[in-house]
C-alpha cells in the first residue's frame, strides 16, 4: 500500500511542480517583456541558442571539411558567409562553435558532455563557491576566517594570470578552459553566498530549524540556499556572459580549444593573420558572434535585474 | 592607519610568495619541459638532457625553487671552494668570476685535457694562463675540478671524460660542441636579491627585457587612462543629471555594450574600419628600436580600444553615484536655500559622487591588466603582456616567475592605493 501511496503522491507534486514551473515561466517571459532592453537581450540569446542547438540543419557544410578551391573568400551563395584560409565554410563554424559554447562539452575527440564549455565553468564555480560561502558564513570561526583569507588572495591575483599560467602550463583543452573559468569565478560566488548566508542565518525558519535538531548540512542546503537563490540566479547569468567573455579571449591567446575545433576566440587569432591580406571575413565573423552573444546575455541579465528591482 | 598599511604590505609579500610557489608548482606538474618548447618536438632525448643539464633544470624542483629566490652561488662558492663575484662589463653584460687567493679574478674553460684559466686584470683585458694544478684526484684515480666557466655557470669538468654537448645558440641553432662538462649550476643572485635570472628561452636577461617590456606596457595604460578618465567622468556626470532621459537611456547602454565586448573583438572591428577599410592608421605596432611615443599614429588604435572598453564602466559607476547623490537630503536642502543649479551641481554634488568611481577604478585595475594583455597581443605591442604570454607558453619559468611578481605588485598595490585614496576622499572612513 505505502509504494503507491507516495507514488500517487510523487506524480502529484510533479504535476504540480509542473504547473508551477510553467507558471513560473510565464512570470519570467512577462518580466523579459516589460523591459526593452531584457527583450532585446532576450532574441540575441535565443538565436543563438538555437543556431547552436539545431546547427547541422542551418548549414549543409561540416565546421571541418575544406574546400581547397575556395580559400579565403567573401560571401557568395555557395559560402553565406565566405570561407577560411583553409575553405572552411565560417557559417558551418559559427554555429558549431556556438555549441561548444552553450550545448556541449568536448571532454575529448569521443566523450561529448551535455551543456556548453561556459555553462559547466558557470556550474562549476557555483557548486564550489557556494559551498565554501555556506560553510564559511553559516559556521563561521576559524575556518571563515581561512577560507575568506584564502579567497581574498586569490582575488587579488589578476585574473589574466591565473588564466595564462593555468592554461598554458596544463595545454588547451576545453576540460582546462572550464577549469580556469571555474577557479577564477570561485572567489566571487562564495563571497555573495557568504553575505546572503549570514543575512538568512538569522531568520526564524533557521532557528526553528536548528531547534528542531537538524543537522548543519541540512540547514544549510534545506534551509539557507534555496532562499539565496534569486540573487545567485541573477549572478549566474551575468557570469554566464563573462565566462563567454573568458573563453573568447583564452581562444584568441591562443589557449582555448586546440585546432580543428570552431573555437570562437581562436578564429578570430587565425583569421587576424589574413586581414591585412585582405580578407577580414575570418576575422570579422566570430568576433561579431561573440561580441553580439555577450551583449545579449547582458542586456537580459541588466533588463531583468531592472524590472525585478523595479517591483520590490 | 600606518599599522594598517603595514599590514597590508605585509599581505603583499604573503601574496606574492603564495604565486610564486603556485607557479612554480603549476609550472613543474603540468606535462612538457621548456626544452621541447625552445628546440621543437623533433629533438633527441640526448639533446634535451644536455639542454635541461646546462640550465641546471635537472636539479630537484625544490631545490630549484630555492635558487630562484635566495641565488646559487652561495652554493657555488661551497662547490668551488672560491669567493664569486658577479660584475657588469662596459657592454653592459653580466659576469661571474671567481674571486683567486692573491685577489685577481678567473675563470677556466677546457682545452683537451688541459684546463685553462682565463685571468682578468684591472683594466679588463683577459689573460689566458694554463691551470693544470687544480685538477683534484678522486680516490678511484679520476681527476675532476669544479670551477666557473664562461657562459656564467658552475661546473665539474671531469679528466678524459669530455662529454659532447649540444649548445643552442639563438638564431644559429645547433652546435655540437666538445668541452662539455658532468654538471652545470647556472649562477643566479635570486629574486629576493633583485636578480630574476636570464631568460631560458632568449638567453637575455629578464630584468633587462622585462623594463623594456614595462615601460611600454604603462605608456599605453598611461594614455588609455588619461584620456579616458576625464571624459567618462564627464559623461557619467552628465547622464546622473538627466537620469531617465534618452541621453542618459543611450549613454548607460551604449557603455554598457562597449564595456562588456571582448577587447580583442573590439580590436579587430577597429583594425578593419580604420586600418582596412578608411586606411587611416596602421593596424599593428612594430616599433623595432624605436620607443612607442617616436610613433604615435601607431598607438592611437591600442589607446582607443582600451578607452572604449573602460569608458562605458566608469561612465555607468559615476552615473549610479551621481544619481544617488542628487537624491540625497543635502542636495534638496541646498537647492530650497535658494542655490543656483550649477553652484549645487559643482560645489555640493560632484564631489561627493566621484568619491566612489575614483576607488572602484583603482580596484578595476586588476581587470585592466588582462585587457592590456589582450590588446598588446591583438596589435603586436611589445610589451609586459606579451612577454608574460609568451614566457607561460615556453615554459621559460624565470620570465614568468618575473612578470608574474610584477603583476600581482601591480594589481595589489593599486588596490592598496584605493584604500588610502578613500579615507582622504571620505574622511568618516578609518582603518584601524
Amino acid at each position: 500500500m505505502a509504494p503507491t501511496a507516495e507514488q500517487a503522491s510523487q506524480t502529484q507534486s510533479g504535476s504540480r511542480s509542473g504547473l508551477l514551473f510553467f507558471r513560473g515561466l510565464r512570470q519570467v517571459f512577462s518580466l523579459i517583456f516589460s523591459s526593452r532592453t531584457a527583450t532585446v537581450g532576450f532574441f540575441i540569446v535565443a538565436f543563438w541558442v538555437l543556431a547552436a542547438l539545431f546547427a547541422p540543419l542551418w548549414t549543409p557544410y561540416s565546421p571541418t571539411y575544406q574546400d581547397w578551391k575556395a580559400p579565403n573568400q567573401g560571401p557568395s551563395a555557395a559560402h553565406p558567409l565566405g570561407t577560411d584560409e583553409l575553405g572552411r565554410d565560417l557559417w558551418a563554424r559559427l554555429v558549431y562553435g556556438a555549441r561548444i559554447v552553450l550545448v556541449v562539452l568536448p571532454v575529448s575527440q569521443q566523450v561529448w558532455l551535455p551543456g556548453g564549455t561556459a555553462l559547466w565553468g558557470v556550474a562549476a564555480s557555483l557548486v564550489i563557491g557556494a559551498f565554501l560561502g555556506l560553510v564559511s558564513g553559516y559556521k563561521g570561526g576559524w575556518m571563515d576566517e581561512v577560507v575568506m583569507r584564502l579567497l581574498d588572495a586569490m582575488m587579488a591575483v589578476p585574473v589574466i594570470l591565473l588564466y595564462l599560467i593555468f592554461v598554458a602550463a596544463m595545454g588547451a583543452s576545453a576540460v582546462n578552459v572550464v577549469l580556469a573559468i571555474a577557479i577564477v569565478g570561485t572567489p566571487g560566488i562564495a563571497r555573495l553566498v557568504r553575505g546572503l548566508t549570514l543575512d538568512i542565518r538569522t531568520r526564524d525558519y533557521v532557528r526553528a530549524a536548528e531547534t528542531r535538531g537538524e543537522s548543519p548540512w541540512y540547514v544549510m542546503f534545506v534551509e539557507i540556499l534555496p532562499n539565496a537563490k534569486g540573487p545567485i540566479i541573477i549572478d549566474a547569468m551575468l557570469r554566464v556572459g563573462y565566462a563567454i567573455f573568458a573563453m573568447g579571449t583564452l581562444g584568441f591567446l591562443g589557449l582555448g580549444l586546440p585546432p580543428p575545433s570552431p573555437d570562437w576566440g581562436s578564429m578570430v587569432a587565425k583569421g587576424r593573420e589574413f586581414i591585412l591580406a585582405g580578407s577580414p571575413w575570418a576575422a570579422l565573423w566570430p568576433s561579431l558572434s561573440i561580441a553580439s552573444l555577450v551583449v545579449g546575455l547582458n542586456l537580459l541579465a541588466d533588463g531583468l535585474r531592472e524590472e525585478t528591482m523595479r517591483y520590490q | 592607519m600606518l599599522v594598517f598599511i603595514l599590514r597590508r604590505i605585509l599581505l603583499l609579500f604573503l601574496t606574492m610568495l603564495l604565486v610564486s610557489v603556485a607557479v612554480f608548482l603549476i609550472t613543474e606538474a603540468s606535462p612538457g619541459n621548456v626544452a621541447r618548447n625552445v628546440l621543437g618536438s623533433f629533438v633527441t632525448p640526448e639533446q634535451e638532457a644536455s639542454f635541461l643539464n646546462q640550465l641546471g633544470l635537472d636539479e630537484p624542483a625544490p631545490v630549484r625553487y630555492v635558487h630562484w629566490l635566495l641565488g646559487s652561488d652561495w652554493r657555488g662558492r661551497h662547490l668551488v671552494g672560491l669567493p664569486l663575484q658577479r660584475l657588469t662589463t662596459k657592454q653592459g653584460f653580466v659576469e661571474w668570476w671567481a674571486r683567486r687567493a692573491d685577489g685577481n679574478l678567473v675563470r677556466w674553460k677546457l682545452d683537451g685535457d688541459n684546463l685553462v684559466a682565463e685571468v682578468r686584470r684591472p683594466d679588463g683585458s683577459v689573460e689566458e694562463v694554463a691551470d693544470n694544478g687544480r685538477w683534484k684526484k678522486r680516490s678511484d684515480g679520476s681527476f675532476y675540478f669544479w670551477g666557473v666557466d664562461t657562459h656564467n655557470r658552475v661546473v665539474l669538468w671531469e679528466k678524459g671524460k669530455q662529454k659532447k654537448a649540444w649548445v643552442f645558440v639563438v638564431g644559429s641553432g645547433w652546435k655540437e660542441v666538445s668541452g662539455g662538462a658532468v654538471d652545470y649550476l647556472p649562477l643566479i643572485k635570486g629574486f629576493l636579491r633583485g636578480d630574476p635570472g636570464v631568460s631560458l628561452r632568449t638567453g637575455r636577461p629578464v630584468a633587462k627585457s622585462l623594463f623594456v617590456r614595462l615601460r611600454n606596457s604603462l605608456v599605453l595604460a598611461g594614455i588609455a587612462f588619461t584620456v579616458v578618465m576625464p571624459l567618462a567622468l564627464a559623461l557619467g556626470i552628465v547622464a546622473g543629471l538627466r537620469e531617465g532621459s534618452v541621453l542618459d537611456r543611450s549613454l548607460s547602454v551604449g557603455g554598457m555594450v562597449f564595456s562588456v565586448i571582448p577587447e580583442f573583438a573590439m580590436g579587430i572591428f577597429l583594425i578593419l574600419i580604420f586600418a582596412l577599410w578608411l586606411g587611416w592608421l596602421p593596424g599593428a605596432t612594430v616599433f623595432g628600436e624605436q620607443a612607442p611615443w617616436q610613433r604615435p599614429d601607431m598607438l592611437v588604435l591600442p589607446v582607443l580600444t582600451l578607452t572604449l572598453i573602460e569608458l562605458g564602466y566608469v561612465l555607468r559607476i559615476t552615473r549610479a553615484s551621481m544619481v544617488e547623490v542628487m537624491r540625497s537630503p543635502y542636495i534638496r536642502t541646498a537647492f530650497i536655500k535658494g542655490l543656483s543649479y550649477r553652484r549645487v551641481v559643482f560645489k555640493h554634488a560632484v564631489r561627493n559622487a566621484l568619491i566612489a568611481p575614483i576607488t572602484v577604478i583603482m580596484l578595476h585595475v586588476n581587470w585592466l591588466l588582462g585587457g592590456i594583455v589582450v590588446v598588446e597581443v591583438v596589435f603586436g605591442y611589445p610589451g609586459l603582456g606579451k612577454y608574460l604570454l609568451n614566457s607561460a607558453l615556453y615554459k621559460d619559468i624565470n620570465a614568468l616567475e618575473a612578470g608574474a611578481m610584477i603583476m600581482v605588485v601591480v594589481a595589489v598595490g593599486t588596490q592598496l592605493i584605493a584604500d588610502i585614496l578613500y579615507t582622504f576622499l571620505n574622511p568618516r572612513i578609518r582603518y584601524r
